[in-house]
């Protein structure tokens, strides 16, 4: 009698103490994966300020770029296999070199394509002050008519109205019909699956090529947009410019 | 002997049991501080305010802090434009008397600024309701150039240099680390508690005084020819509309527009509530009018007629002089001395 209710207590014990360690850990997540992302234009690596040429024939340098992304999925035969950490952002600024790698842990390990969202969930937008990737404090975030800015391009273009030529490009919108949050799906090289390895994290090289934020879906010129700061058509068109940007450029284990 | 060992044992047992589920809990809350919870009451007659606290519980450290943050003028460029520069408690925190109210390096806002209470009901903010949260608001006056002219980030360094706020933080967020979402969190608290209705017209509805007689009268009138759009109790329906105002040739500023980007939204500005109104002139929202008089006259015979103009307005409100000055009487019954005294939310003592 007296033993086992000794053993009800510890049991009692030990199980609230499990049942504690479990809302701390992030059980299930074992698999390692990194996204590096190297900012280019015209083929080499984006320098800050260095004039370059966009493919509709006009110059342009960029002084700033950062983009939202988040909500990194694997994707097997067309399909979402396993998501990472739900509402999980990250800023990349291309002139931040530790904002370019981002990490994150996935219950599963076997794909053929990778995806990601471009761009802040509409529920961020409407809730309040947040925090993280997603502070107000990025200069990601607009305060006349709330809501995130997606991505931010700036620099100077000959072919710019604006004044001291600068071209000043900042893209959000959440709501229906300015929707500009995009979804990503990179096909990666090699015509087998993909596997993560525990312990091992698996880096995916993608390159953002600066060139088709003018030029890719639609050809949106320097001379006839040389600012553009609300949401709307415009904005649109941009965003679905930025989604084309991106494309794998290698794969590699490093253990 | 047996008996006392075996009640030994129960007793550490449940002593450990209880120890290690105190200290997961303590984990859940990252707390060591105890906080007061604070209700924000709903007065009598009030629908239920907005949801805008579900991830903020308001508490009286919480609000303590947000109050010291509104009159805090470190949250400004030079440190002298605090929140309660523009927003003046005297003026149901209104700026008092101003068209416009100055910001930093001598510059003037662009539109009046609004008293702020019963915040919490509000679903949007600003005059074209550009702002979908409180919690939000405060980054829009905080690193506008012509207003508080600062950067969120060196308003968190000030505030890091002052120890009182890291107690201040750590006793309403659990930790001393000061970040923007707690700071925008705090003032949320604050502002969203400020609730007037305490009004001489609270105290008629709730049958604790009378109306005079010219104040009835005026209360009658209110009711056929105000409440459509300044429908009780905010006194407010929350809408855009268009007054039938024409546009500030210095400022073109076409509200609501701006932010919907639809040609139908020229003009269209948010109903301001009518409580307190009579101490928070001028009026409009370039505070084109400088007396409640002088907004019933623009009812009256002034409303100039564009395609968005609202069609409440469009043919001009009948308002006899009699009429006028009897809607006058119970418009004053809306001021609420209570809320402009209440020393919850005055200036901190330090």
């Amino acid at each position: 009698m007296k033993i086992r209710f000794a053993a009800f207590l510890i049991i009692l014990i030990v199980t609230s103490t499990l049942s504690c360690r479990k809302e701390i850990s992030d059980e299930g997540s074992n698999y390692r994966i990194r996204l590096k992302f190297v900012p280019k234009a015209n083929g080499e690596n984006l320098v800050e300020g260095k004039p370059y040429l966009n493919p509709l024939g006009e110059d342009f340098s960029v002084t700033k770029f950062k983009i939202f992304i988040g909500n990194i999925t694997l994707i097997q035969d067309g399909a979402v296999k396993v998501a990472a950490k739900e509402n999980e952002y990250f800023l990349l600024d291309a002139f931040d070199p530790a904002s370019l790698s981002v990490e994150t842990a996935l219950s599963g390990n076997r794909f053929s394509d990778i995806g990601f969202q471009i761009g802040i969930d509409s529920i961020f937008n409407v809730s309040g002050a947040q925090t993280g990737a997603l502070d107000p404090t990025t200069g990601m975030f607009w305060t006349w008519s709330t809501g995130y800015i997606m991505a931010k391009l700036e620099g100077n273009s000959s072919f710019s109205t604006e004044t001291n030529q600068a071209i000043v490009y900042h893209i959000g919108g959440f709501k229906t019909g300015e929707n500009t949050i995009r979804e990503v799906v990179l096909q990666l090289p090699g015509q087998q699956d993909w596997i993560l390895e525990k312990n091992n994290v698996t880096e995916i090289t993608i390159e953002i090529n600066i060139d088709k934020w003018f030029s890719s879906l639609h050809n949106l010129f320097i001379a006839s947009a040389s600012a553009t700061m609300t949401p709307g058509e415009l904005s649109n068109k941009y965003a679905d410019n930025y989604a084309r940007m991106f494309a794998p450029l290698s794969i590699e284990r490093t253990p | 002997m047996k008996k006392k060992s075996f009640i030994f044992l129960i007793t550490l047992g449940i002593v450990a049991a209880v120890a290690v589920m105190e200290s997961c809990r303590k984990n859940d809350f990252k707390s060591g501080s105890s906080i007061t919870p604070f209700k924000l009451e709903v007065p009598e007659g009030f629908p239920q305010p907005q949801d805008l606290f579900k991830d903020n519980p308001i508490t009286k450290e919480g609000f303590a802090l947000g109050r010291k943050l509104f009159y805090d003028g470190r949250l400004s460029r030079d440190g002298n434009f605090p929140c309660a520069s523009c927003h003046q408690q005297f003026a149901a925190f209104a700026t008092f008397d101003h068209p416009f109210s100055h910001g930093v390096d001598d510059q003037f806002t662009t539109r009046n600024a609004p008293g702020l209470f019963n915040m919490a009901w509000h679903k949007e903010l600003h005059w074209d309701g550009g702002i979908n949260h409180i919690e939000v608001q405060p980054l829009a006056p905080i690193t506008a150039s012509n207003e508080m002219g600062e950067t969120v980030n060196s308003v968190i360094n000030k505030l890091n240099q002052d120890g009182k706020y890291k107690t201040m933080f750590a006793k309403a967020f659990g930790d001393e680390a000061i970040t923007s979402q707690k700071m925008l969190k705090a003032l949320a608290q604050f502002m969203g508690m400020m609730v007037s209705a305490q009004s001489k017209y609270d105290k008629v509805k709730a049958g604790k005084l009378n109306f005079t007689d010219a104040e009835e009268k005026g209360y009658t009138v209110f009711k056929n020819k105000c409440a459509s759009c300044h429908t009780e109790p905010l006194f407010t329906d929350l809408s855009y509309r268009n007054t039938g105002l024409t546009v500030n040739p210095y400022l073109n500023d076409y509200g609501r527009m701006r932010i919907t980007r639809n040609s139908s939204d020229s003009l269209l500005f948010k109903v301001p509530s009518l409580r307190n109104v009579f101490i928070t002139f001028p009026y409009g929202h370039d505070g084109r009018f400088f007396s409640v008089g002088g907004v019933i006259d623009h009812y009256r015979s002034q409303v100039v007629n564009a395609p968005g103009t609202d069609p409440l307005v469009r043919n001009k409100i009948p308002i006899t002089d009699l009429e006028k000055y009897e809607l006058q009487q119970f418009l004053r019954t809306l001021t609420d001395s209570a809320f402009i005294n209440n020393k919850d939310f005055a200036q901190p003592l330090e």
